[in-house]
C-alpha cells in the first residue's frame, strides 16, 4: 500500500461506503493485512467489503478512531483513565440492538480490546441481578423442571430464582 | 477374490460417498446464497448464538454469585459454568482466618468487616489451616485427618492425615513449610507437596492411599509446581532445586536455579523466599526480609527476581500489575485485571501474613515500595490470603468421583 495513503474506504456488508484512517484499521488484524494486499490508491477501483453491517461498522470505527492514538504510540495514566470513561459511555447501548453485533464484530475482525469490552459490558449488566432478571435480558428461556430447580437451590443456598 | 474385494470397496466406498457429496453441495448452495444476500447472518439472535469461548469468557467477568444466577437461567448455561476449563470468578482477595469458639472460618473485607465462612468443615475443634491454594484450603482437624477443600464448589477430597507420613517424626508435622498443589485444567488438585517443618519434602497424588516422603541431604523452606515438575527452594536460600516426579511419586533432580548471587547481594537474614508462577507461565522468587521488633519478627520489605531462561534470576521492580498472596506456607499470584474494583488492592502489590503469630499482616506496594499494615485480628488463628475459585467438573482419572 502507498505511504500516502492516510484513509481507506471500506464497504458494509449492507454496501454502505465509510471511510477509516489507516492507523485506527491497524487495530484489527484482517484490517491490517487487507492494508498489506489491497490496492488502496486513487487509481484503484477496489473497495473491501466488511462482513459487517452499517450500524454495526459506525460504531466498530468509532472505537478504533478514539483507540489508535494510544495503541500506536502509547499514552499517559490520564490518557488511559479518560478512555476508560470513554468505553464506558460508548458501550451504553441496548444488548438486544447492538451488543451482540459489536461482540460478533470484534469477534470478525480479532479486535482483542473490543471484545473483551464487550464481554466486561455484557457482565457489568448481569451485576446483581436475579436469575429471571438475566433470562428477561437475554431472552433465556428456563428448561428447569422445579425438581431440578429445588436441588440447584440447596446446593448454593445464598442464591435465589425469583 | 480380489475382483470381490474390489467391488465390496467401490460399492462401500459409493455408499459413503454420495451423501457426502450431497451434503457438500447443499452447504455450497448456503454459502452463495448467503453471500448473495450480503446478510452477515453470524448475527447471534440471541445469547446461544454467541461463540462458546465469549460465554466462557463472560462467566470469568461475573462475580461468583453472579456466575452462580447465570447458571441457574438454563441448564445450558449451567453445565457450561461447571464444566468450563480454567474457571475464574471476577472476586476481591480474601483474608480469611479460624476462630476457636465458636470453631469457625471467616473471611475479612476492608479491615472491618467479617463474614462467617457456613462449610460444615470448620465446625469441627483443632483446625488448622496448612495452606490456600487457587481457591482450595488445605484444613488439618487434629492428627486424623487432613481435607483439601473447596469451598465454593463445595468439594473436598480426604488425605491421609500427615501424621502417617514414614519417616517423618511428630515434631515436624506440627508446622509444616510449604505447600504445593498442581492441578488440571478444571482446577481440581492433581498432586500436593508440602515441606515438613524439619526441610524434608512430602508428596501425596489424589486419588491416591498414602503420602510419599523423600528426606534428602538438602533441606528446603518453599517450593511450587511449575511446567509440570517441582521447583523447591533450599534452606540455604543459594539454590532453588528442580525436580521430576514419577507415577510413584519419586523425584528425580534435573536441574537447577543458582541463587548465591542475588542472596550475597541482598539484605542480611532473616528472610524468607516464596515461589510463585504466574498466569503467563513466568516464574518468580519473592524474598520477603523481615526485622525483629521486640520478640516478634516482621515484614520489612521485599524484592522481586523473575526467572529467565529457566535458569537466572534478574531482579524487577514490578509484578506486572499482579497481585502476590503471601502466606508462610503457601503463596499465588493473581491478575489484577481478575479482581473486582477496590479501594483496597491494585496491581503490584504483595499480601503477606508473616510469622506464628498471625497478627502481622499487610499490603506491600511494589509502586511507592510502603507497607500498609492492616489492623490486627487476635481473636484470629491461621490467617491466610486466598482468591476464591470455583473447581469445574473434570472427568481424569485423578478425580473419577467429580
Amino acid at each position: 500500500m502507498s505511504s500516502s495513503v492516510e484513509a481507506i474506504t471500506v464497504l458494509s456488508s449492507d454496501g454502505d461506503e465509510f471511510k477509516i484512517t489507516v492507523s485506527a484499521a491497524k487495530l484489527s488484524k484482517p484490517l491490517n493485512w487487507m492494508l498489506e494486499d489491497v490496492c488502496f490508491s486513487d487509481d484503484c477501483d477496489e473497495v473491501p467489503t466488511i462482513e459487517v453491517n452499517s450500524k454495526t461498522l459506525v460504531k466498530v470505527i468509532e472505537y478504533c478512531e478514539k483507540h489508535a492514538p494510544r495503541a500506536n504510540s502509547g499514552a499517559s495514566d490520564s490518557d488511559a483513565e479518560e478512555l476508560k470513561k470513554w468505553d464506558i459511555e460508548f458501550m451504553k447501548m441496548d444488548v438486544k440492538d447492538i451488543l451482540f453485533h459489536i461482540l460478533m464484530a470484534a469477534n470478525y475482525l480479532h479486535m482483542e480490546g473490543l471484545y473483551d469490552l464487550a464481554c466486561q459490558t455484557a457482565a457489568d449488566l448481569m451485576k446483581g441481578m436475579t436469575v429471571s432478571q438475566i433470562r428477561k435480558i437475554f431472552h433465556i428461556k428456563n428448561d428447569f423442571s422445579s425438581e431440578e430447580q429445588e436441588q440447584l437451590r440447596r446446593q448454593h443456598p445464598g442464591c435465589s430464582f425469583d | 477374490m480380489g475382483a470381490a474385494i474390489s467391488l465390496q470397496f467401490i460399492l462401500a466406498t459409493g455408499i459413503w460417498i454420495f451423501p457426502v457429496e450431497v451434503a457438500w453441495m447443499e452447504a455450497l448452495k448456503q454459502e452463495e446464497l448467503r453471500i448473495d444476500k450480503r446478510s452477515f447472518d453470524l448475527i447471534p439472535k440471541d445469547i446461544f448464538d454467541v461463540p462458546i469461548d465469549f460465554l466462557e469468557l463472560l462467566f470469568d467477568h461475573l462475580s461468583f454469585t453472579d456466575q452462580l444466577q447465570f447458571a441457574r437461567c438454563c441448564k445450558y448455561l449451567y453445565s457450561l459454568a461447571i464444566r468450563r476449563p480454567y474457571p475464574k470468578a471476577r472476586e476481591t482477595p480474601w483474608l480469611i482466618g479460624l476462630t476457636e469458639d465458636p470453631p469457625s472460618c471467616e473471611r475479612i473485607y476492608n479491615q472491618v468487616t467479617c463474614y462467617q465462612i457456613g462449610a460444615k468443615s470448620f465446625e469441627h475443634s483443632h483446625l488448622h489451616i496448612i495452606g490456600s491454594f487457587k481457591g482450595w484450603l488445605c484444613v488439618h482437624y487434629g492428627y486424623n485427618l487432613t481435607q483439601l477443600i473447596n469451598i465454593l464448589s463445595n468439594v473436598h477430597y480426604d488425605l491421609p492425615p500427615l501424621s502417617t507420613v514414614k519417616n517423618f517424626v511428630p515434631s515436624e508435622i506440627k508446622h509444616i513449610r510449604a505447600f504445593g498443589a498442581s492441578f488440571c485444567r478444571f482446577m481440581r488438585p492433581n498432586m500436593i507437596a508440602i515441606v515438613s517443618g524439619l526441610g524434608n519434602l512430602g508428596l501425596f497424588k489424589i486419588g491416591g492411599s498414602k503420602w510419599k516422603c523423600h528426606i534428602r541431604k538438602e533441606k528446603y523452606v518453599n517450593l511450587t509446581f511449575y511446567k509440570v515438575k517441582m521447583y523447591a527452594v533450599r534452606k540455604e536460600f543459594n539454590q532453588v532445586d528442580i525436580f521430576e516426579i514419577d507415577d510413584n511419586l519419586e523425584l528425580s533432580l534435573v536441574g537447577a536455579i543458582d541463587c548465591s548471587e542475588v542472596i550475597r547481594n541482598s539484605l542480611p537474614p532473616p528472610f524468607q523466599a516464596y515461589l510463585v508462577v504466574d498466569s503467563k507461565d513466568n516464574l518468580f522468587l519473592v524474598l520477603q526480609h523481615r526485622k525483629m521488633f521486640g520478640s516478634v519478627l516482621m515484614a520489612i520489605e521485599f524484592e522481586i527476581f523473575k526467572t529467565r531462561d529457566g535458569k537466572h534470576l534478574v531482579k524487577v521492580d514490578t509484578l506486572d500489575d499482579q497481585i502476590v498472596l503471601l502466606s508462610d506456607t503457601c503463596s499465588e499470584i493473581i491478575d489484577f485485571k481478575d479482581c473486582l474494583p477496590s479501594t483496597f488492592f491494585e496491581g503490584n502489590q504483595i499480601c503477606f501474613t508473616t510469622g506464628e503469630f498471625d497478627h502481622d499482616f499487610g499490603i506491600y506496594s511494589c509502586n511507592d515500595e510502603t507497607i500498609r499494615w492492616l489492623m490486627p485480628f487476635r481473636e484470629m488463628y491461621c490467617l491466610h490470603w486466598m482468591f476464591p475459585r470455583f473447581a469445574s467438573q473434570c472427568t481424569c482419572e485423578s478425580h473419577p468421583a467429580c
